[in-house]
Order: C-alpha cells, then structure tokens, then sequence
C-alpha cells in the first residue's frame, strides 16, 4: 500500500506540474467561462439589436414600410369576394396582386426570380376551399398553415353569416383557445441541456486522463525508467498508484471547470430570467445526482484508465500511443454516441441497454438520473457491471502490463497480449 | 550470502534465448557476465531480478526463490532509466521511497552520493540537463542508494572518460570491501579483468565458459607472445610453428605451443642484431580468450 501511495504521489506532483497540465487547464478554464456566459452575450447583443430596431422604427413611422416580397392571387372561386384588404391587413409585410389563371406561368416565372414572393391559386372541392401555393424554395414567403388558417377564417365567417349567427358569436366561435403547460417531473429541455454538458465533460475528462495514463506509461517505457521501477515495486502498484494519480488529476479539473462554470453562471446571471432557466437549470442537480456525476467519473475513468495503460505498455515510443489506443478511442467514442441519443429518450430501451453497458455507463447513467426518474434496480445493475468489468480489466490489465512494459521492438498485437496474460500466472 | 542460478531457460517464441545457464556466487566480489550483442546477457540479468518469468531452471539467493522481498537488489541497467524533465533529487527520493527508505535517511544518503560522485550541483537539474557521463552517475546512485545486498550492473563503464571510469571503479572496489556481491556486464574486457573472479561467457544463449579467471587463464597456459621490435621478424618465423596472431606498429603478437619455441625465436633476434624493446611470454588475456570462445 506505502508503494501504491509513493507512485501515486511522485505521478501526481510531476503531472500537476507539467505546462501542459497548466496551459490546458487554464485553456479549459477560459472556454468555460466563455460558453457559461455565450448566453449572456447573446442576450446583450439582442437587446441592443433589439432597441436598435425600436429606434428605427419610431423614426421611419411617417414612410411607408418597403414590403417583403408580392403575393400574387389567383382566385378563380371568387373565394376572397375579389377584396385583397383583409388578407393585406393580416399580413403586412406583404404585397397581395390578383392575378389571373391565363397568366399563371408568367407569375410563376416572377415566384421563381423573387425570393419572398409568392403564388397562391384558390380553389374550392367538395365545396370547402383548397389552395395551392408557389414559392421559390420551402421556408421562403408567408407561412402556409397561416394562410390556410386566414382562409379558413373567411370561410367559416362567411358560412356562419350565411347561417344569420351574429357577428359576435362568430367571433367567439373563431379564437383560439388558450392552453398552459405546467412541467411538474424534470423539466424535459432544461435538464437536456444541463446532461449534454455533464455528458461532454465526462467524455472528455474520461478520455484526455486515460489518454494521460498511456502516454505516461509509454514514456516510462522509452526513458527506460520502467525497467527501475519494476525492479523497486509489484507492477499492479505502478499501474494502479499511477491510474489513481491521473484520475485525481482529472477530477480535480472537473471541479475547477464545475466551480468555474458555477461561479460564471451566477455572476453573468445575476437575476432571473426566461433564457437563464431554459439554459441550465440547477434543480436537476441534487446531492444524490451529484455524487453520481463524481462515482461515475471515478468508475469511467478507471475502466478506460486500465486500459489505456496496458495500450501505452504495448509500444515502445510514446509517438506510437495514439495508434495503440485507437480502439479505445472507437470503443469510447460510440459509448459517448450511445449517451448522446440515448438523452432524446431518457427512459428508453436504448437508454436501459447503453447505461448497463460498462463502457456506455459512464456516459449515459449520469444524464439519465439529470433528466428523468431512474428505476434503482437500473443504477443497482450499472454500477455493479462497471465494477465488475473494471475488477476483470485491472485483473487482466496487471498480468499482461508487466510482460507488455518489458518488450521492446515493434508493438504488441492483441494476439501477443493474450498469449502473455495467460503465461503470466 | 549466495546467489545459485540453476540451468535457466527463455524462450522467446521459436527463439532461445538463454539455453540452460548455471552459475553460482558464494563470496563477496564481482562476478563476470560476458558475452557480444545479443548473447543472452540481459535477458539473464532480468531473470535473476525476477522482471521475466523464467521457462525452466531455478534462481536462489541463500537458497530462497530470488524475488522483490527475499533480496535487495541495485540495479543499473545498460541504457539510461532516468525521468528526462524530473529533478534529480526528487527522483532520487522517489525510487528510494519505493524500496521502502525514509525521508530522512534518504537525505543523508542522497546527500552522501552526491558528494561522493561530485554531482551535489546538479541535485535541482533535470536529467535530460546532464552529460552522458553524469547521468551514468545518477543511474549508479539509484541502483546504491538503499544499500543492496545483490548489485547488477550491466554496461556500468560505457560513455565515461577516464576520470569518472576511475571513479566507477573506486566505488566498486569500495562496495566489494563492503561484502557485496556485483554481476557485472561489460564489453570492456580490460575492466573485468581488473575486478572480477570468477565469469561465464556466454554466446547465442548458452555458456561457453564459466569459471574461476585466474584457473581459466592458468589452464590455458602461457601460450601468447610479445614481441615488439624495431625490424619486421616475418621471416625468422618460418619453420618455427610459431602462429602469428596480429601484426601492429610497435610489434607482434604470436600463440606459442611451447616456452621452447619462445626461446629460438629469442635466439635468433639477437642472432640478427634486431633492436628489441619487449618480449614477453604470457597468459593469453581476457580479450583474447573471449575472442577465441565467441569470435567465428
């Protein structure tokens, strides 16, 4: 245990105080202060665009406004009653033209030449109107589910009148009925938010400090230092006294980027507001989420740690770590994907299946327990498959790291590394 | 105190690359492991440390099973295994700390080392700061640092001038005093000759000779001559059943059946009136038997 403490501790130091340790995490820092308060900014900057607009307003009051684009109408039906006021009242920004059907080509040539222009042909089947509507691309013009409901809205006024129903019951008739929607589970969107973040972080954190342990372990083996090391203490103890000391590390930058993001959040946001609570909201992180964030972390990372450090024991230049960790890296990657979508259904089976997966878990069981209601037997049941995997890597992880850090020459194949686990006893 | 290696045996895949090897070192000294590249020397040296599972044959210090707990090794490995941006000082302390010393007697330690190996000012460099030669000496404090029963050092002469060679091998004239017990590997054949007892030479994984070297050298006889002259004696030779061995600027090199066959040739130098200015009837040295035992 005291050799376990004394790598740890060596590992540690030497690391907290590499420049790139410092420089990444003061990189890291810098962008999270950034991100938190990209929100903030954007406010800013809205508001001032905004009050611009309200100035230009007032000022350009007396001229008449410049419209958008020309809707030409084509209504043969006689639906509208040959008046283009009302529709011209209801869309302002707009221009409406009668147009003819002999000249429908011709407008349709002008449709295709004008951005926000377009072609709306009246009909009528069955005896309810039907229309048929040109622009030059979908999106561009007036919306169409607007103008069905305008259209709409002039026909059931006129079969009402028709009926001799008063004007104000028609009226009545025609709103729109108000509706609120009151969250009273975890806030589907804000929590959204909230998990891809943690879900990044993790990721990354995860990634970059196993990462951290293979190069490690690969420039101990090219400075030859390996060979000392092994003659002084159990290679298990380097291994894990080194795995433990990177995982610190990286947890201590998850807390400062945690803190840092926190601290941002509350001085760019002082007050509340409609944007801050659709951003993050702080009532999906509780204590118990908490520490699962943090156990999560601990069991991610140790899993992707072992292995990383047999990937770092098998080359014999640290330049060759990158292509030795490949398949971890694929390996992680799709585990990260699996979160990622698994979050647009946090309750569903892919969901299930991707945070009992111990390679997926870390990834997804965090953003799970943010956004919806975790069953416990399902936690039960992730962690217990991480820890099992985890006891089964470290295991197979020590057998094969001692041969794999003595072997010099091209890099070991997974071929070798089993032969060399199931000779070292 | 004895180290007893007994017909060892590795394997790597098809390769055999130490084949039934046995030695054993009973008392206080330097015990030569020589052989060329390749010859199975470091595979030999990282089973005895037990970093490499053996395929057969058994390692014993004072008839226990060689491991981490039973012996207390210094090791000095032939390439440089130092952290290149560490502070020499700290990973002193690291690789003290690991076999199992405390702080305090680490300073004192360190603290001796360093004076005694003339590196105190380079305690706060890092090692990638430091020569070839200096780095050597840091390797040296970290195989002694905690006081070894068992010393290994493979290549411990190479990259050092003159002066710190001297001092390379004071140390090791100071340990051996002390009742240590050094396997040492070297190409410089004058080095082991200067400090060890007993050797085995090994060549492509097996022994080829093992042995007391003053028993070996005595067995062999006094079959080398010297002879350096100022004239060529190429042709007093003829008919003599003297072999030449080299030829050089200063002289000759001849391997001799007999003294008998020494003494003509004697006779006949100063017959000639040829100025000579050495002639030796000797033992044959290490170099050259290693030569014999391992050259093609």
């Amino acid at each position: 245990m005291k050799d376990f403490f004394t790598v740890l501790t060596y590992t540690f130091k030497e690391n907290s105080r590499k420049k790139t340790f410092i420089i990444s995490t003061i990189i890291t820092l810098i962008l999270t202060v950034l991100i938190v308060s990209l929100p903030a900014i954007i406010k800013n900057f809205d508001n001032n665009g905004k009050s611009k607009t309200e100035q230009g307003t007032k000022v350009d009051q007396t001229k008449k406004q410049e419209p958008k684009g020309i809707v030409f109408v084509v209504d043969s039906k006689d639906i509208l009653k040959g008046n283009l006021n009302k529709i011209g009242k209801t869309f302002l920004e707009y221009e409406f033209k009668f147009g003819t059907i002999n000249n429908i080509n011709l407008l349709k040539n002008k449709v295709k030449e004008e951005e926000n222009s377009a072609l709306l042909i009246l009909n009528e089947k069955n005896g309810v109107p039907t229309f048929d509507y040109s622009v030059k691309q979908a999106g561009s013009g007036i919306d169409p589910t607007e103008i069905s409901r305008f259209i709409k809205s002039v026909f059931v006024t006129d079969l009402l009148k028709v009926a001799k129903v008063p004007d104000k019951v028609s009226q009545i008739v025609q709103t729109d009925i108000s509706y609120n929607v009151l969250e009273l589970g975890k806030g589907k969107m804000n929590s959204y938010i909230s998990s891809i973040v943690i879900s990044m972080l993790l990721f990354f954190s995860i990634y970059f400090y196993g990462y951290g342990v293979a190069m490690s372990v690969a420039s101990e083996k090219t400075s030859r230092v390996m060979e000392l090391l092994i003659t002084s203490t159990k290679p298990s103890k380097i291994i894990l006294g080194k795995s433990a000391a990177m995982g610190f590390l990286g947890l201590i930058q998850l807390f400062l980027i945690v803190i840092t993001g926190t601290l941002t959040y509350k001085l760019t946001f002082p007050e509340k507001s409609a944007l801050t609570d659709q951003l993050i909201n702080f009532s999906s992180f509780t204590p118990f989420s908490i520490v699962m964030i943090i156990v999560y972390f601990i069991l991610g990372y140790s899993l992707y740690a072992m292995m990383n450090a047999v990937s770092g024991a098998t080359v014999s230049k640290a330049e060759d770590v990158n292509s030795s960790i490949m398949p971890i890296s694929m390996i992680s990657m799709i585990a990260f994907y699996m979160g990622y979508f698994s979050l647009a259904v946090p309750s569903g089976n892919v969901a299930i299946l991707s945070s009992i997966i111990p390679f997926s878990a870390p990834f997804t069981m965090p953003c799970r327990i943010l956004s919806t209601e975790v069953p416990s037997w399902q936690i039960i049941a992730s962690l217990l498959s991480l820890v099992i995997t985890i006891v089964f890597t470290a295991w197979i992880s020590i057998k094969v790291y001692s041969s794999a850090i003595l072997h010099y020459g091209k890099r070991l194949k997974l071929k070798d590394l089993v032969r060399m686990s199931s000779r070292n006893k | 105190m004895a180290l007893e290696v007994s017909s060892i045996l590795k394997r790597f895949g098809e390769k055999t690359a130490v084949n039934n090897i046995s030695f054993k070192i009973e008392k206080p000294g330097v015990f030569g492991l020589l052989g060329t590249n390749g010859a199975g020397k470091t595979t030999t040296i990282r089973m005895i440390l037990g970093i490499l599972e053996k395929d057969g044959g058994s390692i014993q210090w004072n008839g226990r099973p060689v491991t981490r707990e039973t012996v207390k090794f210094g090791y000095l490995p032939e390439e440089r295994g130092l952290y290149p941006n560490a502070k020499i000082v700290e990973q002193l302390s690291y690789f003290g700390k690991l076999r199992g010393m405390d702080g305090k007697s680490l300073k004192k330690v360190i603290s001796y080392w360093f004076d005694r190996l003339k590196v105190s000012e380079y305690s706060n460099s890092t090692a990638e700061q430091l020569s070839k030669g200096n780095q050597q000496k840091i390797q040296l404090i970290t195989a002694l640092l905690h006081d070894p029963e068992l010393i290994i050092l493979d290549e411990p002469l190479s990259g050092l001038d003159p002066v710190n060679t001297d001092l390379f091998k004071s140390v090791i004239y100071e340990l051996v005093e002390k009742g240590k017990i050094i396997i040492m590997s070297s190409h410089q054949m004058q080095s082991i000759e200067d400090y060890c007892e007993d050797l085995i030479i090994l060549k492509d994984g097996e022994s080829v000779l093992r042995g007391n070297l003053k028993e070996i050298k005595t067995g062999y006889g006094r079959t080398n001559l010297t002879v350096n002259c100022q004239e060529e004696i190429d042709e007093l030779i003829i008919g003599q059943g003297i072999k030449l061995i080299s030829k050089t600027a200063t002289g000759y090199e001849f391997k001799i059946k007999s003294d008998e066959q020494a003494y003509n040739l004697l006779k006949q130098i100063i017959a000639s009136n040829i100025r000579l200015d050495k002639f030796e009837i000797r033992e044959p040295s290490l170099h050259e038997i290693f030569i014999e035992k391992v050259g093609e």
